[in-house]
C-alpha cells in the first residue's frame, strides 16, 4: 500500500511542477507589462531671462502627479550636456526633441528609460561644470494656465562665488565627531556569508563595503574608529558557534572602556521578497541607545529615501550585551530584488555610510 | 486558459489528499502522531481508535508579506489527549492559505517534539530549521515570534526555548539570543 501511495505521490508531484512552472511563466510577464509610471508631462516651455547681469533660461516641466524624485548626472564623454533623471515618470505628449534658445543652451532631448524613468537632456553651450543651474517644483498656476512643475534655470556661465560654495560640501568629513571612540561592527564574515539576495549578493560583503565607509569618513572627521573586523574573516574563528562569534564582537568594543557607542551594520532578510525598507534597532533600557539608533535611522531615510521600519527595540546579542550606548542597522533587505541592487552599488554604500556618519554626528551633537 | 486553472486545482487537491494519507500512515505505524490538522485528515485517521479526538480553534501567528508585523489566524485543530502544543506548532509550519500572510520556517523543517516543563514549552526542530533559515533580523524576529505568541496563547505556557535535535541553540542566525527561553513578542502583533 505505502509502496504505491510514494510511486503515486511522485508522479503527481513532478506533473503539478510542470503544471506550476506552465503558470508561473505566463503571470510573471503579464505582471511586468502592466506597471504604469505614476508621472507623466502635460506640459513644456522655455523662456530667457536677465538676471544680475547675466543671461538665464528657464525650463518648465509639467508634470503630472504631483512632485517626483530626481537626481542629475554629467556623464564623462558628454561633459557639456546636463541630465536630470525623473524617477517613475514618462514623457507623455511633450515632444521627445526640443530646440532651446542657443545662448544658453542648445537643445533638449526627452527620452523613456527602460525603468520607468525619464531622461531629460539639456545640451549646454559650455560644460556642465561651468554653468550654474538650479531645480525646484512650482505649484500649479491658475491664471498663466499652468500645471504643477519642475523648473530647471540655467545661467550661461558660473560666478566665482558659486564654484566656492561647491567646495565645501565634500560629504567625506561631519562635526562633533573629533576625538569620539566609536566600535563598528560589519554584520557576519569568513565562513558566515549572512543572508543572501536572490541574484547572489552576500549579506557579509555589502555590511563590509558599507562600515569600510563608514570608518573612513568618521576617520577622516576626527573620530577613533574600531572595527570588529575590516576583512571577509569570522571574528571569532571559522565555523565558530553563534555564542561565541558575537560575544567575540562585543569583546572587541567592551575592551576598551573608552569606546562611546557601538555601531553593527547588517542587511535584513525574510521569505516574501515584497519585504524592503529600512530599520535601526536598539536595547529597550537604552535611552541612549534609543537616540543613537534614531539619529542614524532617520538620517538613512532622509539620505537615501528607503522606506523606514522605524527604529525599534530588540533583543538581539550584541546591542544586549554592550557596555556602551548601541544600534543594529538593518540598512535594506538584501532579499528584496531592487534593495540588493542598491545593497551591491558602490554609489549607494558611500550614500548610506555618509547617511550613517551624519546620524552618528547627530547623536554627539544632542548628547 | 481555464482548462489549465482547473487542472492546477485538481492536481493540487490530489496531491494533498495523497500525501496527506501517506504521512497520516506513516505516523500511525510508527505509533507517534497524535494531533494532526484538521484541513489534511484522510484515509488513515480510522484507524487510530482509543483516545477520543476533541476538535478545538487555536490562534496561529503568521508574518504579513511585508514581514510589518504578526497576524493571529483562528485554526480549527483536531486533537487527541494533551498535545495540543505540538498541533499548534504544526500548524503554524503547514502554513495559511491568506495571501496577505505568509510563513518563515523554511519548507522543510519538521518538529520533533514539544515538551512542557513548569510554564516553559521546549520546541525540538530538526536541523532544517537552522540550515535552511534564510536570515535576516526580521526573519529571525517573524520566526521567533511567530512560535512563541501562537505557543503563549495557551495561558499555562509563558516562555518558549528553541530546540534543535535535542539541543539547544544560541541563535538562528546571529542576531537574536535564543539560549534562554522566549517570552511573549506581543509588540510583534499587528492591531
Amino acid at each position: 500500500m505505502s509502496l504505491v501511495c510514494n510511486r503515486l505521490c511522485k508522479v503527481l508531484l513532478v506533473l503539478a511542477a510542470l503544471v506550476g512552472f506552465w503558470g508561473l511563466a505566463e503571470d510573471t510577464g503579464r505582471a511586468e507589462a502592466a506597471v504604469q509610471p505614476s508621472h507623466e508631462l502635460n506640459f513644456f516651455r522655455y523662456e530667457s531671462f536677465t538676471h544680475e547681469g547675466r543671461n538665464w533660461l528657464r525650463i518648465e516641466l509639467g508634470i503630472k502627479g504631483g512632485s517626483v524624485e530626481y537626481t542629475t548626472k554629467v556623464k564623462e564623454l558628454t561633459p557639456k550636456q546636463l541630465h536630470v533623471i525623473l524617477q517613475d515618470t514618462c514623457r507623455g505628449k511633450v515632444k521627445s526633441d526640443i530646440s532651446l534658445d542657443r545662448k544658453v543652451a542648445k537643445y533638449l532631448t526627452l527620452r523613456d528609460n527602460g525603468d520607468n524613468s525619464l531622461d531629460v537632456m539639456v545640451s549646454l553651450n559650455k560644460l556642465a561644470a561651468d554653468q550654474a543651474y538650479k531645480i525646484y517644483f512650482a505649484e500649479p498656476e491658475r491664471h498663466g494656465k499652468k500645471p504643477y512643475r519642475m523648473v530647471i534655470e540655467i545661467a550661461e556661465d558660473k560666478l566665482a562665488s558659486e564654484y566656492e560654495e561647491e567646495k565645501p560640501k565634500t560629504p567625506d568629513s561631519f562635526e562633533n565627531l573629533a576625538g569620539h571612540r566609536i566600535v563598528l561592527d560589519p554584520g557576519h564574515g569568513g565562513s558566515d556569508s549572512g543572508a543572501r539576495g536572490h541574484g547572489g549578493l552576500m549579506e557579509k560583503t555589502a555590511t563590509l563595503a558599507i562600515s569600510k565607509n563608514v570608518a573612513a569618513i568618521l576617520r577622516s572627521s576626527g573620530a577613533v574608529v574600531t572595527m570588529t573586523r575590516d576583512t571577509d574573516v569570522d571574528v571569532y574563528g571559522p565555523l565558530a558557534s553563534d555564542h561565541n562569534e558575537l560575544q567575540a564582537r562585543v569583546n572587541v568594543g567592551n575592551a576598551n572602556p573608552g569606546n562611546e557607542i557601538f555601531v553593527s551594520i547588517h542587511c535584513d532578510a525574510f521569505t516574501s521578497p515584497t519585504a524592503h525598507g529600512t530599520s535601526a534597532f536598539y536595547y529597550q533600557s537604552s535611552y541612549r541607545g534609543r537616540l543613537l539608533a534614531e539619529s542614524i535611522h532617520q538620517s538613512i531615510v532622509e539620505e537615501t529615501g528607503l522606506a523606514s521600519r522605524g527604529a525599534k527595540t530588540a533583543r538581539f546579542y550584541v546591542i544586549r550585551n554592550s557596555a556602551m550606548p548601541s544600534t543594529l542597522i538593518e540598512t535594506a533587505f538584501i532579499s528584496n530584488y531592487q534593495e540588493e541592487a542598491l545593497l551591491g552599488d558602490p554609489d549607494f554604500q558611500y550614500r548610506i555610510a555618509v547617511a550613517i556618519c551624519r546620524g552618528i554626528s547627530q547623536y554627539f551633537k544632542m548628547r | 486558459m481555464k482548462l489549465r486553472n482547473i487542472l492546477v486545482i485538481v492536481l493540487a487537491v490530489l496531491c494533498t489528499v495523497v500525501l496527506a494519507g501517506c504521512d497520516e500512515q506513516k505516523k500511525t505505524e510508527s505509533g507517534g502522531s497524535a494531533a494532526a490538522v484538521s484541513s489534511s485528515t484522510a484515509s488513515g485517521s480510522s484507524k487510530s481508535a482509543g483516545q477520543e479526538a476533541a476538535v478545538t480553534d487555536i490562534s496561529v501567528y503568521y508574518p504579513d508579506v511585508n514581514a510589518t508585523g504578526l497576524v493571529a489566524v483562528t485554526k480549527n485543530v483536531k486533537v487527541k489527549g494533551q498535545d495540543k502544543y505540538k498541533a499548534a506548532v504544526e500548524a503554524l509550519l503547514a502554513g495559511t492559505d491568506d495571501k496577505r500572510l505568509t510563513t518563515v520556517f523554511p519548507k522543510k523543517t519538521k518538529l520533533l517534539k514539544v515538551a512542557v516543563s513548569g510554564s516553559t514549552a521546549r520546541v525540538d526542530f530538526d536541523k532544517n530549521l537552522t540550515a535552511g533559515f534564510v536570515g535576516g533580523s526580521t526573519g529571525e524576529e517573524m520566526l521567533v515570534g511567530s512560535l512563541v505568541n501562537t505557543l503563549t496563547e495557551f495561558p499555562e505556557i509563558k516562555k518558549v526555548q528553541i530546540l534543535v535535535e535535542g539541543k539547544e541553540i544560541d541563535s538562528l542566525s546571529g542576531h537574536l539570543d535564543l539560549s534562554k527561553p522566549v517570552s511573549r513578542m506581543s509588540e510583534l502583533i499587528k492591531k
